[in-house]
């Protein structure tokens, strides 16, 4: 930030060119800083600052920082983006079962709109995903959303890393249209990896788009309550809690 | 030195060097990080936008350019522009003409730069603040940029017009 920088005079050089000189970067102006007390105090004044932004903000905590936020990231692989395989019609669609009121996801009346299924790994049909599943790697979940009217659903994983991502649609930054009526099946299913649970699936219905960042900073921190919660106007939320059998480093 | 200091910041087995990314930081980290401070005017949007840069830095080097600080500012501000349309908030850079359109620090101001610099499109943007935050003349805006001095001479034309457009409308 400009924190009172000295300043130059109408010769002098542009800030950028003291700013190269600063990175070390070879630089025209060095001839005319060497004489130009002016510019010499604002190289020294950025240098200063310089010192204490590094003093402030080391560079092994950075670089840490840094690798850990490229971890973070690589996530987005293990979301497996698969063409649905399974025929549509093949997908016979049970309702959820009411999850329990402690928690595992809303107690909310029966008929949920929101519906997962879960191919586990091994398994020859898939089956509904009840409150509190205990899931491992490699099982599939595909989605389904019974809409009530026009709108837009999101569809978000929270998981213990507290980060809340878009799996429907998939790395999106916002909610997709959805026409009313349904169950219907949304494209594409994911695959679990094998970082340790507890995961929540939130959907997310309103009449008008939603941005994925006014729900994830929402939910960042919460992946260990017994409900979620979550503000959104004239959104209809829907929550479902599955546990991860560990079966792996994170 | 003969290399340039972004290579290798990548290991072949794809994770971050973390000591040519250290030195990286060293050397450009806090000028990148006052750019940002100068776009958003939040520290933890710009501790962000600067994660942001080095972490696309990391994932593809340099590729052989040597204007390291202009390049690395480019993609900072291409970070913190994408935030500002992003996170919708308005907090707009401090810019040469800041004094005639009032305090940066003002919330209505900030809001008024915040809204012209989501507005404009990347060439505008990238000549505005190389003029108004790098201090660069036009004739030097052009040969950072590559772009005819005309060509600077009616985008920076086309920025400040929109930031008296917008604070117009703000008043």
């Amino acid at each position: 930030m400009n924190v009172d920088l000295p300043p130059r005079g109408p010769q002098c050089p542009p800030a950028l060119a003291l700013e190269r000189m600063l990175a070390g970067e070879p630089s025209s102006a060095a001839p005319h800083v060497d004489q130009c007390r002016h510019c010499q105090s604002y190289l020294e004044a950025l240098h200063s600052q310089q010192v204490a932004f590094l003093a402030a903000r080391p560079t092994e905590r950075f670089v840490h920082q840094l690798e850990r936020r490229a971890t973070t990231r690589l996530r987005w692989p293990r979301w497996q983006w698969w063409c649905p395989t399974l025929g549509l019609a093949a997908v016979a669609l049970i309702a959820l079962q009411l999850p329990k009121p402690d928690g595992g996801g809303d107690a909310t009346l029966k008929g949920s709109p929101f519906r997962a299924m879960l191919k586990a790994t091994g398994a020859a049909e898939p089956s509904v995903l009840s409150a509190d599943a205990l899931l491992q790697a490699g099982d599939v979940l595909r989605f389904a959303y019974d809409a009530p009217r026009p709108g837009y659903l999101m569809v978000l994983d929270l998981d213990g890393t507290e980060e809340a991502t878009s799996v429907y649609p998939l790395g999106a930054e916002r909610s997709a249209p959805i026409a009313p009526g349904g169950p219907q099946p949304l494209p594409g299913a994911i695959k679990l990896d094998d970082r340790p649970g507890p995961e929540w699936l939130i959907a997310v219905f309103s009449e008008t788009p939603i941005e994925l960042e006014a729900l994830s900073s929402q939910l960042r921190g919460q992946s260990r309550r017994a409900k979620l919660a979550v503000r959104c106007q004239a959104c209809q939320v829907e929550t479902l809690r599955f546990q991860k059998r560990v079966t792996g480093k994170p | 030195m003969g290399a340039s200091p972004f290579c290798p910041v990548r290991k072949s087995c794809g994770r971050v060097d973390p000591t040519a990314l250290g030195a990286l930081y060293e050397k450009y980290g806090y000028l990148l990080h006052r750019r940002c401070m100068q776009l958003l005017r939040s520290r933890s949007d710009a501790d962000d936008a600067l994660q942001e840069t080095f972490l696309r830095v990391s994932r593809y080097g340099n590729q052989g350019r040597t204007n390291d600080l202009g390049w690395l500012y480019r993609i900072a501000q291409n970070q913190c522009f994408d935030m500002l349309k992003r996170r919708g908030r308005d907090a707009p850079g401090e810019t040469a003409e800041a004094g005639a359109v009032g305090r940066a620090d003002d919330g209505d101001t900030r809001a008024v730069l915040g809204a012209a610099l989501t507005r404009l499109d990347g060439t505008t943007r990238t000549i505005g603040v190389l003029h108004h935050l790098g201090g660069l003349t036009q004739e030097e805006v052009a040969q950072e940029t590559g772009y005819s001095r005309r060509t600077v001479g009616k985008k920076l034309g086309a920025f400040e017009a929109l930031l008296r457009q917008f604070w117009k409308e703000a008043q």
